[in-house]
């Protein structure tokens, strides 16, 4: 089953390898300088250098650790912790809702999707839909090899920001970050092909625009998603 | 400190948590999703990206704030993106805008 579905690969081994690696790059660059912040900020925070580099393996979410981070060193109760996790993570849902379907072709075995939702983060979301969205000949090997280059630097960040925080307190340059923006910019720009689905992300942020203004919780990119998806339909059906 | 039980707690509960709903609804079989269901998801990358990158650039703690190196680095990062189609360019535009309107404003 496993060759079956993954036995449509342009390249393999190491020419693959670099490609994925390369377009995983500007992911990679932006989350070793968020991690590496990470780091820097719990081991300055008082917390011993082995919890980063624990978070940034296990938990692998962003905001979320930044947020228990900040609940920890304020004394917050292990339900507070969890349940803010919870919440901030559970847009991941609606990604993972969709590449079940997208990747339903390509015939993934279990253990490969448990492989894959590991790796599942915005960026990377962002970056194989367009690939998916584009029809472009994409493998699971590609998938998950571009998931594990960006966890890779993700953990090392932490690691490494965790070891020199010390030394590099001072040193701290937070602007690299902008790397994961701008990349999630171009993916945006990538899948408004059509004008419906321009229209449809005007609505999405018009939408989670004004729910901002009124107050910030995780449901927002919920309703905020259905109302964009909603759109979305009523123009298909109209045209 | 807190004590090292309470923190591999957290780190165990917070995987937990944020592991589950990346995986589960992968799981499921999209076989007999109904028609309407497709044409929904269809739009959803570009709702959800949409959604989480734009608006903090727009918006931060309930306010309008526009006046932010975050905003204005977006706008040559959009029109390169538009116009070049090209990733690493955008990335090098947006980064180099965002640095250079970080050490002007």
């Amino acid at each position: 089953m496993n060759e079956t579905s993954s036995s449509r690969p342009l390249m393999v081994g190491p020419q693959q390898r670099s490609r994925t690696f390369a377009e995983a790059s500007p992911v990679v660059a932006g989350y070793f300088t968020v991690s590496f912040v990470f780091g820097l900020m719990a081991v300055n925070a008082g917390m011993p250098v082995w919890l980063p580099v624990a978070m940034c393996l296990f938990v692998y979410a962003g905001a979320s650790q930044f947020a228990a981070l900040a609940l920890i060193t304020s004394g917050a109760s292990l339900t507070t912790i969890v349940l803010t996790t919870f919440l901030i993570n559970a847009r991941h849902m609606l990604m993972s809702v969709y590449m079940a379907k997208a990747l339903q072709a390509m015939g993934l075995s279990r253990l490969e999707r448990w492989c894959y939702a590991g790796g599942l983060t915005d960026e990377s979301f962002a970056f194989h839909s367009v690939k998916l969205g584009k029809g472009a000949s994409v493998n699971v090997r590609y998938l998950i090899g571009f998931n594990l280059y960006c966890h890779t630097s993700w953990v090392l960040g932490g690691l490494l920001g965790a070891i020199c925080a010390q030394y590099a307190a001072h040193l701290i340059k937070y602007q690299l970050d902008y790397a994961l923006t701008a990349m999630m910019l171009y993916v945006l720009v990538s899948l408004c092909n059509t004008r419906n689905k321009l229209i449809a992300a005007l609505a999405a942020v018009a939408c989670m625009g004004a729910l901002s203004l009124v107050g910030s919780s995780p449901f927002n990119v919920f309703i905020a998603t259905f109302v964009g998806c909603g759109v979305g339909v009523c123009l298909t059906k109209r045209s | 400190m807190p004590d090292q039980t309470f923190l591999i707690l957290v780190v165990v509960l917070m995987m937990a948590v944020t592991f589950l709903p990346r995986a589960l609804p992968l799981q499921v079989n999209t076989d007999h999703w109904p028609p309407f269901v497709a044409r929904a998801l269809e739009y959803l990358p570009v709702a959800i990206v949409a959604a989480i990158s734009l608006t903090p650039l727009l918006i931060k703690d309930q306010h309008v704030q526009l006046d932010r190196p975050e905003f204005y680095a977006a706008i040559p990062t959009l029109l390169c993106a538009y116009f070049s189609k090209n990733l690493f360019l955008s990335v090098a535009v947006g980064t180099a805008a965002y640095i250079a309107l970080g050490s002007f404003m």
